[in-house]
């Protein structure tokens, strides 16, 4: 909200200035984000009087006007038709600066001298167009600078209120919370009318108390419709208020002044001529003043007239009851509306106003009824020339249900036990008490005695003991609380270890070459279907219809990543992920499940020295084994040919075990997949359930004594049928459970023509190894020859 | 002695002396250390240039053998150290040349896998997390999809609150939201937790707003400490040192009131940028209706909670310009924090 010092120093006076004001407001709730310097740059513009004015002998469009700047007096060639004696003029005299660079010259008009010019509010780049030049205060001092007799330097604070501070929203609010801050006085705006005559009122009815506790109508006529004072549109424009006219400006005005919505309906589009005000029929339509069509339900409230809804209660008026350029006839409203309700509508109907903004925060209920005599006082005040407006002396005041002001009862000890530090009882008194609280203090006879608290209209958020406790913190500053050394406890850190563990998978992928990739958990519902066909949780109200659906895998985003990555040159990259998907249950949270999701594309062992070729499946498997040996060492790793992930390569495709159990899935992409989603090269991927990786705590590793004995190693190289598994060869070495096998090795594998086709050639490495004994040759060749047998046999192969 | 016995002597005398003049020749012309044993053999071996002289001493007397015999292994002496020095020569020549040969240019680059990088943004919350535990906080983790009872309701923000509005919420079916802060699990905490309570909670929130400056996705961490006796002194405290730890001892740091519908009283907290304030965390006394929803008593504990968005910290600590690279996944942007 932006709030103009110029305007905040109408109600209270203090010798801050605007620096001070905002540091002030900030640490005391209001956050100043900004000072925005208005200023107005007329050097030798001043204030001036028509002493007399006479026709030019030469021109009969230009007058001769005599002006006295109070130090002397000049002559001046002026053009513009209201040049008058006895008008207070704004005389730029010779050498003056008019923006846009225009100095002005003494000069001789077709004959007569000319020491200056009287000017208009657009020569002085006040308004856009004027008519005729700047008609004056008469009570200003003549010969004094213009800008500073007219006020028009200013410092707009833009603040930050927060959602709590209705009271805020207005110029009244803030010069309040200044007044309070200072200990100075505040001086109310005037509210009385000075001219009221006639009886005539628009019979109010409120048919719903609840959602409208007041109802404040008052008719004005006689109006003329015109500019607003220059004042009146320097304010409005700086807090950011296009000036419009005079009555709709006063509306404006007064809203930003006392933070109070006002209407302001054409009297002769009031039909009946009454007003009601109920809750909408189902389907019941209007117009509003932004030109669109509303359908309404239950829930909303209107006002009417006699025959039709002719406002949206609190938010925003009808299209054809508003004020129009020969409107001369009001009927004002000035009406207490309940928060909830404005709130309820102005959501549904997606329509926010400076109206419901304020409404939705509660409006100061004790106003109500002087808002509207304000507005009144300043439509007449501020009418056209050549008209005598009136308020009618009956006014339409419909007071519904009472606005409760709450009590808080308040023991000041609270204050201590919440902040730590004792603020002495009569401290917070002064407090609350500037800041608009009313305390009765209770009995002392039972210890400390209760106050009673209660809430000033302004401040309907203020409910429990614990806001009072923040009232007086407000007032006695932050920095009168002690900043003590930060006390130290003992966690478990249970969390942190499960963390730490998560983080080494983290850092391992990074120090194999993976970047840690970072995507929004939703995607589009075509991308997510590529890879899953099941139903997922899907957004209501997404961002874009990329956004819509939650991911149940981490794949679709990091393919797209290499996808965006190969497209930008990036060809040989390799990147994972740390998150959550969801899968939606029949009711309920769904199941969210922890991923590490990993993906790599192009090529890798660059080096000058060669080794460069493509990243392959077993890149993969073997980043996946190092994650496993370092989380779970105990734990026994295995793959094995998977075939239900149709987005893999179904010759590509495992399914990762841990103790025999699944803990995720590894392949390359489906390349008609990876066509589809603009990948020119191969991709391998890998998700793995992280919270089954990590483990639940760590098992130490136990130490197993080594033997010193020498091993024996002896390769061997096996022919066995293409479709015979590493896995289960390895498997059925095992088996024989012979004692000197220590461990056995792949060392190769062989396709090709010298092996012939429907065979392939696996090289094995087995040590050999007694716990206490050098073996010999004949008992390792035996170990030998029966492993061989036992595998040849096993399998249908042969030793090459 | 004889005349004979004396020209036998010098006649195995000039042999012997032509003998070591052409083995030390042979030996100073050998190149190669394998060639040594063979020139050496054809000198000292049982078939070699020495052999004959050996056998010649048989046919002297027993009294002039002494005498030749020393003449013949002076020779031999010398010999062999010819030889001994000529592979030491071409030992060490072979040695010099291998090294030579094994000359590489050290400006070449290494073998090595180009590191890979965590993400800046995870990289600022680990530094976080670490300093929040330092001061005794549990780590706790609560879901991403939340109930408006979770996120909301439970947190002093009914349906009807204006403080909903600050959060722009994205809704799934069935009255399941997204987490439009990390807060309901201070929520889940307590409820399944007697006081004491002092834990953090790290993760990613949502909000249906994107521009320049926001994305529909962050991170926050939350803190929560609920005991008999934890003050707004204690609040003060603690973020206080926290920020000092983060930003350094020197930095100044500013509470100023606000407002959380969670919270009462409220507090945001800037540090001096040396331009500007800038505002790092909120934080407040624990509202006590939100105590009293997860069935706690506040006339018995009270404490304090704060929040802290991670991603602007990351964006300020390493000069990020816009917070669309933060989830763009883009090589470029990524392999520029490969340090941890």
């Amino acid at each position: 909200m932006k709030i103009s010092v110029n305007w905040l120093r109408r109600y209270v006076e203090v010798d801050w200035d605007a620096a001070e004001i905002a540091r002030r407001l900030t640490v005391s709730g209001l956050e100043v984000e900004e000072i925005e310097a208005r200023t107005v740059s007329l050097p030798g513009v001043v204030v001036g009087r028509v002493l007399e004015a006479s026709r030019h002998p030469n021109a009969d469009k230009l007058q001769l006007a005599r002006v006295d700047t109070g130090t002397e007096v000049l002559n001046i060639v002026c053009g513009a038709p209201n040049c008058r004696a006895g008008l207070t003029v704004a005389l730029a005299t010779p050498g003056a600066l008019l923006p846009g660079g225009f100095e002005i010259k003494k000069a001789k008009i077709r004959g007569e001298e000319s020491f200056g010019m009287l000017c208009s509010e657009r020569e002085l780049g006040l308004s856009t167009e004027s008519d005729g030049i700047i008609e004056l205060d008469g009570g200003l001092t003549l010969g004094t600078d213009l800008a500073r007799a007219l006020d028009l330097d200013d410092q707009v604070l833009h603040t930050s209120p927060t959602a709590n501070r209705g009271d805020m929203l207005s110029h009244i609010g803030v010069a309040r919370e200044i007044a309070a801050l200072a200990g100075v006085a505040l001086r109310l705006p005037e509210t009385e009318i000075p001219a009221l005559d006639g009886d005539d009122a628009v019979p109010v009815t409120v048919a719903d108390a609840e959602r409208c506790a007041r109802y404040v109508g008052r008719v004005v006529r006689g109006l003329k419709v015109g500019q607003s004072p220059l004042w009146m549109r320097r304010l409005l424009e700086s807090v950011g208020v296009r000036a419009i006219n005079n009555l709709v400006d006063v509306t404006n005005f007064v809203l930003m002044e006392l933070g109070q919505p006002l209407h302001a309906f054409d009297l002769r589009d009031v039909r009946g001529p009454s007003i009601h005000v109920r809750r909408a029929a189902a389907g019941e339509r209007m117009s509003t003043l932004d030109a669109i069509e509303r359908t309404f339900t239950t829930d909303d409230l209107l006002i009417c007239d006699g025959e039709r809804p002719v406002a949206l209660a609190g938010i925003m008026g009808g299209l054809d009851s508003e004020v129009k350029p020969d409107t001369t006839n009001l009927f004002l409203e000035s009406a207490w509306f309940l928060p909830t309700g404005v709130r309820a509508t102005s959501r549904r109907l997606g329509l926010r106003s400076e109206s419901s903004q304020r409404f939705e925060r509660g409006v100061d209920a004790q106003w109500t009824r002087r808002a509207a005599d304000r507005a009144v006082r300043l439509l007449i005040e501020l009418s056209a020339p050549g008209s005598t407006p009136t308020a009618s002396s009956v006014v339409s005041d419909v007071i519904a249900r009472d606005v409760p002001r709450p009590v808080v009862s308040y023991r000041p000890s609270a204050a201590e036990r919440l902040l730590g530090t004792p603020v002495d009882a009569a401290t917070q008194r002064v407090a609350l008490g500037r800041l608009g609280f009313e305390t009765e203090v209770g009995s002392a006879e039972a210890g400390e005695p209760e106050w009673q608290v209660r809430v000033p209209g302004w401040r309907s958020d203020v409910a429990v003991a614990a806001d009072l406790v923040e009232e007086v913190v407000r007032f006695i500053g932050l920095d009168a609380i002690p900043t003590p050394p930060a006390r130290l406890t003992f966690a478990l850190g249970l969390g942190l270890a499960r963390e730490r563990r998560i983080r080494n998978v983290r850092r391992t992928l990074a120090v194999r070459g993976f970047h840690q990739a970072l995507n929004y958990p939703f995607m589009s519902a075509e991308l997510l279907a590529h890879f899953d066909d099941r139903a997922p949780l899907a957004l209501q109200n997404p961002l874009t219809e990329d956004l819509r659906v939650m991911r149940t895998w981490m794949a679709p985003r990091l393919v797209a990543n290499a996808a965006h990555n190969e497209r930008h040159g990036a060809t040989d990259f390799a990147a994972f992920e740390v998150g959550r998907v969801f899968h939606p249950q029949a009711e309920g949270l769904p199941v969210e499940i922890n991923r590490l999701g990993i993906v790599r594309i192009g090529q890798t062992g660059a080096h000058w020295s060669g080794g460069r070729r493509a990243a392959d499946f077993f890149d993969l498997k073997g980043v996946i084994e190092t994650l496993v040996v370092q989380c779970r060492p105990e734990a026994k790793l295995g793959f094995a040919a998977l075939t239900d992930v149709s987005f893999l390569h179904p010759g590509v495709a495992a399914e990762v075990l841990l103790d025999g159990q699944r803990i995720g899935i590894a392949g390359q992409l489906h390349p008609r997949l990876g066509r589809t989603l603009d990948l020119q090269g191969p991709l391998f991927l890998a998700e793995l359930d992280l919270d089954a990786l990590v483990g639940p705590t760590p098992v130490p590793a136990r130490f197993v004594d080594f033997t010193r004995v020498p091993a024996v190693r002896r390769d061997v190289a096996l022919l066995l049928p293409k479709g015979v598994l590493a896995a289960d060869v390895l498997a059925a070495v095992a088996a024989l459970e012979v004692q000197v096998i220590d461990n056995v090795e792949i060392f190769d594998v062989y396709e090709g023509e010298s092996v012939g086709s429907g065979q392939f050639s696996l090289g094995l490495t087995i040590t050999y190894r007694a716990p206490d004994r050098t073996l010999t040759d004949d008992e390792v060749g035996a170990a030998q020859a029966l492993l061989v047998r036992h595998l040849t046999e096993k399998f249908g192969g042969l030793q090459r | 002695m004889s005349e004979a016995l004396d020209s036998l002597q010098s006649q195995l005398q000039a042999q012997i002396d032509a003998l070591r003049v052409e083995a030390v020749a042979a030996a100073e012309a050998l190149e190669r250390e394998s060639d040594v044993p063979t020139a050496r053999a054809r000198f000292l071996g049982k078939k070699g240039a020495f052999a004959p002289l050996m056998q010649s001493l048989g046919r002297l007397t027993p009294a002039e053998r002494p005498a030749a015999g020393a003449l013949i292994n002076v020779a031999r002496d010398a010999i062999e150290a010819a030889f001994d020095a000529a592979r030491e020569r071409l030992v060490e020549k072979a040695l010099q040349s291998a090294l030579d040969r094994g000359r590489v240019d050290v400006t070449l680059p290494g073998r090595t896998v180009a590191m890979g990088a965590t993400h800046p943004v995870q990289q600022v919350m680990d530094d976080l997390v670490d300093l929040l535990c330092a001061f005794g906080f549990e780590l706790e983790d609560g879901p991403e999809v939340e109930t408006e009872t979770y996120n909301f309701d439970l947190l002093n923000m009914p349906a009807s609150h204006p403080a909903r509005d600050m959060q722009d919420t994205f809704y799934l079916q069935g009255g399941l939201l997204l987490r439009t802060q990390t807060s309901p699990v201070q929520i889940r905490t307590m409820q399944a937790q007697k006081p004491p309570v002092r834990m953090i909670a790290p993760g990613k929130v949502f909000r249906c707003d994107a521009d320049t400056t926001h994305s529909p996705v962050f991170h926050q961490i939350e803190g929560l400490w609920i005991d008999k006796d934890v003050t707004m002194a204690d609040l003060k405290g603690t973020l206080t040192h926290f920020l000092r730890m983060l930003y350094g001892p020197d930095r100044p740091v500013r509470f100023r009131p606000s407002f959380f519908p969670f919270t009462e009283p409220s507090v945001e907290l800037d540090v001096w940028t040396g331009t500007r304030w800038m505002e790092v965390l909120g934080a407040g006394m624990v509202h006590p209706q939100v105590l009293r929803n997860v069935g706690y008593d506040p006339d018995e504990v009270q404490g304090f909670a704060f929040g802290l968005g991670v991603d602007r910290l990351a964006m300020i600590r390493y000069g990020i310009t816009d917070i669309r690279y933060l989830w763009e996944n883009d090589a470029r942007f990524l392999r520029q924090f490969a340090t941890r």
